[in-house]
């Protein structure tokens, strides 16, 4: 006597009664392995022989469940079992050398440490879950800007050691952002280029409490004073901490101020949409940063999404 | 233009290996298998994919695996048995596989996090069951046991309803993990009859704790335990342990061969025994380099 009800039948399992799934039931497709995602990354110090106070770095955080021995039959286990996430990060140090490129690196090596030793990735979304990596974001930027400042107490050659730091977390279609400083995300949407980031500096608080227009030319001025940045005892660490949702399409840029004060919002999301690659746009975009001025380091990050189709 | 990867030394939590064999047969008298078995390895892993960071200063890769060890000894009518423990074991996955955050690493606080949710689980995949007898005459009354290892790093927890069993097996010694649900056990617990004469006595297949049947008695025993390099964890269905004594599973761990040869070595002596039931056996074997 056969069954032919299939035990993974949404409508069973999300009738189960208390205690809740904080997720509910999904779509079966939905698993954030099934969202291809492009990516490049490029940093060029500018000047023939200057130091390279930004770091970049891109990672994939993966898991599984693989089923290695059973007597099951294939229709009782579920097709895809692994989830995918993706994390993005710039940095640009501050406070000569060796200070600045041991900050930004540092910034980088503590994130890392910090997430291996985090015992429960979050690797799918709920509503719960999504301000549980908000506020590991959040917490993990404190620690950084504490373990600058106990490093430079340590060592006169890094006092006054800082950075800005942009990081971005992508789960499938959830996008996480970090922000201190004046390094920026960028979201190009079909021809419209959004700044996700809103710059930690004295020229952006100016324009931000109506003083001053981004061309006049005290705020100008005013447009690489950081008022934000990890390290520095005085300045207020507050990060930003975002939660978007991607869409198909849609190309995640991060950068270090060494390509927005080159190259311009136009010219970038020019370069985004005709590049054939992303690898292609990151070399398009350091070329035409290095073509006005090699005075800074210049780093980008490039994350372009595919969505899986609706079935 | 910098676009180095950083490669150094892979990074794990602890360098646990593990050895695994499984085997499940109908016996020579049932006419079909109602256990349902499954071994499982749960990764989490991250990648640098890109970086301008100097070589060594990160892990290139670091990957963190937890094995899971679940069988299920079903029962209740022609359909009903096969059908119960197979809808326990895939409910299961997948509410592990809905869960956004799983706890790969284990200290006392997170062991009880991880048993807590087991319990929970065991729950919800009971209320698969109802339903599914709810909708189908043919599955009523239909039930499993459920008997759960799952080793994180060097720690074991265990989850269990039923009368399916856990064994450790360490330096020689073959140590019992669960407490058989039954109501011959309960009468041995109490005083009632003496624990030799659980053995033999006519209601030591009666379940007192069962997934799905009428409901309400999915009770789990829960259990966590450090793990030595050399340790062998062994699950069974009763198809094996009424059929082989002990000390010859004892004898059976003490040799040292590889796990799914001994799993082959225990099925047989059952079977030889008589085979009355379905039996399912599954072995892991654990090195711990210090």
């Amino acid at each position: 006597m056969k069954s032919d009800v299939d035990p993974n039948e949404e409508g069973l399992l999300s009738d189960a009664p208390e205690p809740a799934l904080e997720v509910p039931p999904p779509p079966p497709h939905t698993l954030s392995s099934m969202f291809r995602v492009e990516l490049a990354a490029r940093s060029h110090p500018g000047r023939e022989g200057a130091h390279n106070e930004d770091h970049y770095l891109v990672l994939r955080a993966e898991r599984a469940l693989e089923p290695l021995l059973t007597n099951l039959p294939e229709a009782a286990l579920p097709c895809r079992f692994d989830e995918t996430v993706y994390g993005m990060l710039v940095a640009d140090g501050l406070g000569g050398m060796p200070a600045g490129e041991t900050a930004s690196a540092l910034a980088l090596c503590k994130i890392v440490e910090m997430v291996v030793e985090t015992p429960d990735w979050v690797m799918r979304m709920s509503r719960l879950k999504a301000a549980v990596v908000k506020r590991r974001m959040a917490e993990r930027f404190r620690r950084i800007d504490e373990t600058l400042r106990e490093r430079a107490d340590k060592d006169a050659r890094l006092l006054g050691m800082s950075t800005t730091l942009t990081v971005a977390c992508s789960l499938g279609p959830d996008l996480f952002l970090g922000h201190i400083g004046d390094s920026r995300a960028y979201l190009l949407r079909g021809d419209e280029l959004q700044q996700l980031t809103r710059d930690h500096t004295l020229g952006q608080a100016l324009i931000d409490s109506g003083i001053g227009e981004a061309e006049n030319t005290i705020v100008r001025g005013m447009r690489h004073v950081l008022t934000a940045a990890l390290g520095i005892a005085e300045l207020q660490a507050g990060a930003q901490i975002r939660h978007l949702q991607l869409s198909q399409g849609d190309q995640l840029l991060l950068c270090t101020d060494g390509l927005t004060e080159n190259v311009d919002a136009a010219t970038t999301a020019a370069i985004l949409s005709g590049a054939h690659s992303a690898d292609e746009a990151c070399r398009e975009l350091i070329k035409a940063a290095l073509s006005v001025s090699g005075d800074d380091n210049v780093t980008v990050v490039l994350a372009r999404y595919s969505l899986p189709q609706a079935a | 233009m910098t676009a180095e990867k950083a490669p150094s030394a892979e990074a794990a939590s602890q360098p646990v290996q593990v050895d695994l064999g499984a085997l499940s047969h109908p016996g020579k008298v049932r006419p079909s298998n109602e256990d349902h078995y499954l071994v499982a390895t749960f990764e989490r892993s991250m990648r640098t994919l890109l970086t301008s960071l100097p070589e060594g200063e990160i892990p290139y890769h670091y990957a963190d695996t937890a094995y899971g060890l679940l069988v299920a000894d079903g029962m209740g009518g022609a359909a009903g048995g096969e059908m119960a423990s197979r809808t326990a074991i895939s409910a299961l996955i997948e509410l592990v596989l809905r869960t956004p955050d799983w706890i790969m690493s284990l200290n006392e606080e997170l062991a009880k996090d991880v048993l807590h949710r087991l319990n929970q689980r065991i729950k919800q995949a009971e209320a698969v069951l109802l339903e599914k007898a709810r909708l189908d005459p043919r599955l009523m009354g239909m039930g499993t046991t459920m008997t759960i290892a799952c080793s994180l790093g060097a720690r074991l927890v265990i989850a269990h309803v039923g009368d399916s069993r856990a064994y450790l097996f360490r330096k020689g010694q073959l140590y019992r993990l669960t407490c058989d649900h039954t109501v011959a056990q309960a009468l041995a617990n109490v005083g009632a009859i003496g624990p030799e004469a659980v053995a033999s006595h006519p209601m030591r297949h009666l379940l007192t704790h069962v997934i799905g049947a009428q409901g309400g008695s999915a009770l789990a025993d829960l259990n966590c335990l450090p793990l030595s390099d050399g340790d062998q964890v062994l699950l069974c269905t009763d198809g094996l342990t009424d059929m082989v004594e002990e000390a010859a599973i004892a004898q059976s761990l003490a040799v040292g061969r590889p796990a799914a040869e001994v799993c082959r070595a225990l099925a047989e002596m059952a079977l030889e025994a008589g085979g009355l039931d379905n039996l399912t056996v599954l072995i892991a074997r654990y090195r711990m380099p210090q």
